[in-house]
């Protein structure tokens, strides 16, 4: 299931979002740069962040062993699609 | 006041009678399609906008509503207020996202459980909704039962104000429908290829204060206490509730209400209902609104205390264990 990570697409990763996270946005609104969190971001929450971490171990099989790596992977769907696309440690 | 219901957003739906016809709905599991009452989701979308309840329950949504417009119509008279609590009352609760949870658990397993689902499996998570979008930090309680929860509720509201917990109280009965109940009700029979009994869902809401003079609308009685295990008690505690001597407007005054509003619709109870209600005056029930417990018994007052002038009856008949009653004054 890790193996072919690097097909995985931005409107995939973008899917993944919205339904993961109950998202009322347009898709066409979510860059690969578009912060997740924050000000000016898509407006992630922490319970988002715990969703978004079953839910890539679930669709991907790859999971995201602490906070520290969460923090990075989930910064931006570019930044998400760059960690899976990295072979498993 | 405040209501969401089948008929519409806001009050007003409720007070005239309308043309609504119920969805044919399948039952979660068994796949038997009975008719339902749903309220128009697409009018309370401008709620998801609000961060916390992107992920919200239904019921939320028309708790926050019905609230917001309670809220909106309080009189203009009303000191400022200090203290401001919420107990609200519903049978089943957030039971859509509840069993979307555990059917999640059921089909991938414990570790991939959703933490953004979870959250609304909490009973008094809707309360708590409505607390923090309306900005209410006072006292905050979610009452579960049958149609009877209203009246608990009035009766925790009623507690508070007497005691000066609060100056004033939001109290909303609600009810969300999902398909998993049709087979929860078909299993104890309230529903049969009749269709007598029709759920419904939505919401009511009533902000509650210490009476003043010249008040217009009181509540000025509560009765509670009867309980039943089986028919023939149903209606042993119908007559109880319901019975005059023991309805005083609190001056210890025995009253006899004019007029009862019917609340049993089609239901089991409608013809101990007839029965016990037959010599008041009656408005007849609104079966287009369907059955959703503890909404349905606040739908009731709220049309009661907008409808009638005078002193009113309204039973409350619990389907699932008890009956009592509220006596309402308008003028």
């Amino acid at each position: 299931m890790a193996a072919g990570m690097s097909q995985v697409s931005l409107d995939e990763l973008k899917q993944l979002l919205v339904e993961n996270c109950v998202l009322k946005v347009d898709l066409n609104q979510i860059g690969e740069d578009t912060p997740l969190f924050g000000p000016n971001s898509v407006g992630l929450d922490s319970l988002d962040a715990l969703q978004m971490t079953v839910a890539i171990e679930q669709n991907y099989g790859r999971a995201i062993p602490d906070s520290q790596v969460a923090r990075q992977v989930l910064r931006t769907l570019g930044s998400l699609r760059d960690w899976l696309a990295q072979p498993p440690p | 006041m405040g209501a969401v219901s089948p008929a519409g957003i806001g009050v007003e739906p409720l007070l005239s009678p309308r043309e609504l016809m119920p969805e044919p709905t399948p039952a979660f599991g068994s796949g038997r399609v009975f008719p339902v009452f749903r309220v128009d989701q697409k009018q309370l979308r401008h709620w998801q906008t609000e961060p916390r309840l992107r992920r919200a329950s239904p019921i939320a949504l028309y708790m926050v509503e019905a609230a917001k417009q309670a809220l909106s119509g309080r009189s203009g008279d009303a000191a400022p207020t200090k203290a401001r609590g919420i107990v609200a009352a519903f049978g089943t609760g957030a039971v859509a996202l509840t069993r979307r949870f555990y059917e999640g658990v059921i089909k991938s397993g414990p570790r991939f459980a959703s933490p953004n689902v979870f959250p609304e499996t909490v009973f008094n998570s809707p309360t708590s909704h409505v607390a923090a979008v309306l900005g209410v930090d006072g006292p905050c309680y979610s009452l579960a039962a049958d149609d009877t929860a209203w009246v608990g509720a009035i009766r925790v509201a009623a507690t508070w104000l007497a005691t000066g917990t609060c100056d004033d109280v939001l109290v909303i009965g609600a009810e969300e429908f999902d398909p998993i109940q049709l087979d929860a009700y078909a299993a104890i029979r309230w529903l049969r290829n009749d269709g007598r009994h029709v759920p419904s869902e939505g919401a009511a809401a009533l902000l509650l204060r210490p009476a003043r003079t010249g008040e217009r609308r009181r509540i000025t009685g509560i009765v509670e206490g009867f309980s039943y295990r089986n028919k023939r008690e149903a209606r042993e505690a119908a007559v109880g509730a319901t019975s005059r001597s023991r309805l005083s407007n609190g001056h210890d005054r025995e009253v006899a209400p004019p007029m009862a509003f019917r609340s049993a619709q089609r239901n089991w109870f409608a013809p101990i209902e007839a029965e016990v209600l037959q010599s008041y005056p009656a408005p007849p029930p609104l079966p287009y609104l369907g059955e959703a417990f503890a909404a349905s018994a606040a739908w009731n007052t709220v049309r009661a205390i907008s409808q009638a002038r005078g002193t009113m009856l309204q039973p409350v008949w619990g389907l699932a264990q008890q009956c009592c009653a509220l006596l309402l004054e308008a003028e």
